[in-house]
């Protein structure tokens, strides 16, 4: 069984699915504090349980995360991708990017692609994403995006959020 | 989706890339249609011009429905293998998991197997779509012995927009599929 996971290119990047080598710089980043958007900082152990449900995620709903790669030079710099675990409350699109690499526009540039793709192909209506509140770097490009925030939720884990809604494929049109 | 910015979206098999047709992949489409013996099944030989045609016609595909036919060449290499991908035209009551090799010499490896099981569990699984089926000739026995490989299994017949006869294969879903 092995997770079809579309390889997705833009400009500057590949998105591609993770591979047993990721796990490394996947611990890194939620081992530091810049993981705490996404209920970090994990220690290894669970780090890698993390990992293993992104793999697994993308079996059992056929989509999942990303790792963001710069396509010229093969470094990983992030993640972008959607994420719909059990209790979740639709499915989202979320990005995380690793340490050094912001600034550059990638996960903005990797996130329309990632969003063209769930809205041309997939045929999904407007997306979510979920945001703690505070994570100003995550909110800056939600907004970016076009998203706005709709409502507060609280996740199955306990963490205050707010769900941030996309505009339509219709509005962007 | 504007025929220029078709997505840039591939699939990656053990050997094998799928990837939306792009315009340098035609000589190799052309290559295919103009060579009767290999492209009967779906209406050949033809011109230049009309393997231009059909090679539009699947680049729209891609801008109408997200979807559409990949060209699959080999990873190690980049030789243009075929094209292997779901097609939903309108004429067709169900979407399609469709596939060619261009050259005789490609058959035998696995290739076209690989490549259309990988696009089926793409079709289920991403997409969501409900059913996927094979129309295919009666006599194409090579393309019937792959639906097989794959697990499908024959369930009726209906008219190709030829007139002819076709059986349709239904795909398994993946909760059903071992292979």
């Amino acid at each position: 069984m092995t997770p079809v996971a579309p390889v997705l290119t833009t400009e500057r990047l590949t998105l591609r699915a993770q591979t047993p080598s990721d796990a490394e710089a996947h611990a890194a980043f939620y081992g530091s504090v810049r993981s705490a958007g996404m209920g970090g900082p994990l220690d290894r152990p669970q780090a890698w349980r993390q990992f293993a449900a992104e793999l697994g995620h993308w079996l059992l709903r056929g989509y999942g995360f990303w790792m963001v790669e710069v396509t010229e030079t093969g470094q990983t710099v992030g993640q972008v991708g959607f994420w719909n675990p059990d209790g979740w409350t639709e499915v989202e699109i979320g990005w995380a990017m690793f340490e050094g690499s912001e600034g550059k526009g990638y996960a903005y540039e990797a996130a329309l692609t990632a969003r063209a793709y769930a809205y041309d192909t997939l045929g999904w209506g407007p997306l979510t994403s979920v945001i703690v509140p505070g994570n100003t770097r995550s909110e800056a490009l939600a907004a970016r995006l076009g998203a706005r925030p709709e409502r507060d939720w609280l996740s199955p884990s306990g963490r205050q959020a707010v769900i941030w809604r996309h505009p339509s494929k219709a509005e962007l049109a | 989706m504007s025929l220029t910015t078709l997505p840039r979206i591939a699939l990656t098999t053990e050997r094998l890339t799928l990837r939306v047709p792009e315009e340098r992949d035609f000589d190799a489409f052309a290559g295919w249609i103009a060579d009767g013996a290999r492209s009967h099944w779906v209406g050949g030989p033809g011109s230049r011009d009309e393997a231009r045609e059909g090679f539009d016609f699947m680049r729209a595909h891609w801008a109408e429905k997200g979807f559409g036919y990949f060209h699959v060449a080999l990873t190690a290499t980049g030789r243009a293998l075929g094209r292997v991908g779901i097609s939903h035209p309108a004429h067709r009551a169900e979407p399609e998991v469709a596939y060619a090799l261009y050259a005789a010499s490609d058959e035998g490896q696995g290739y076209a197997t690989e490549a259309a099981r990988a696009v089926r569990d793409w079709g289920f699984g991403a997409l969501g779509l409900p059913g996927l089926v094979s129309y295919i000739a009666p006599e194409n026995l090579g393309s019937i012995a792959l639906a097989r490989r794959l697990g499908a299994r024959a369930e009726g017949t209906t008219t190709g927009r030829d007139g002819r006869e076709q059986i349709v294969y239904r795909h398994p879903r993946p909760e059903e599929a071992r292979t």
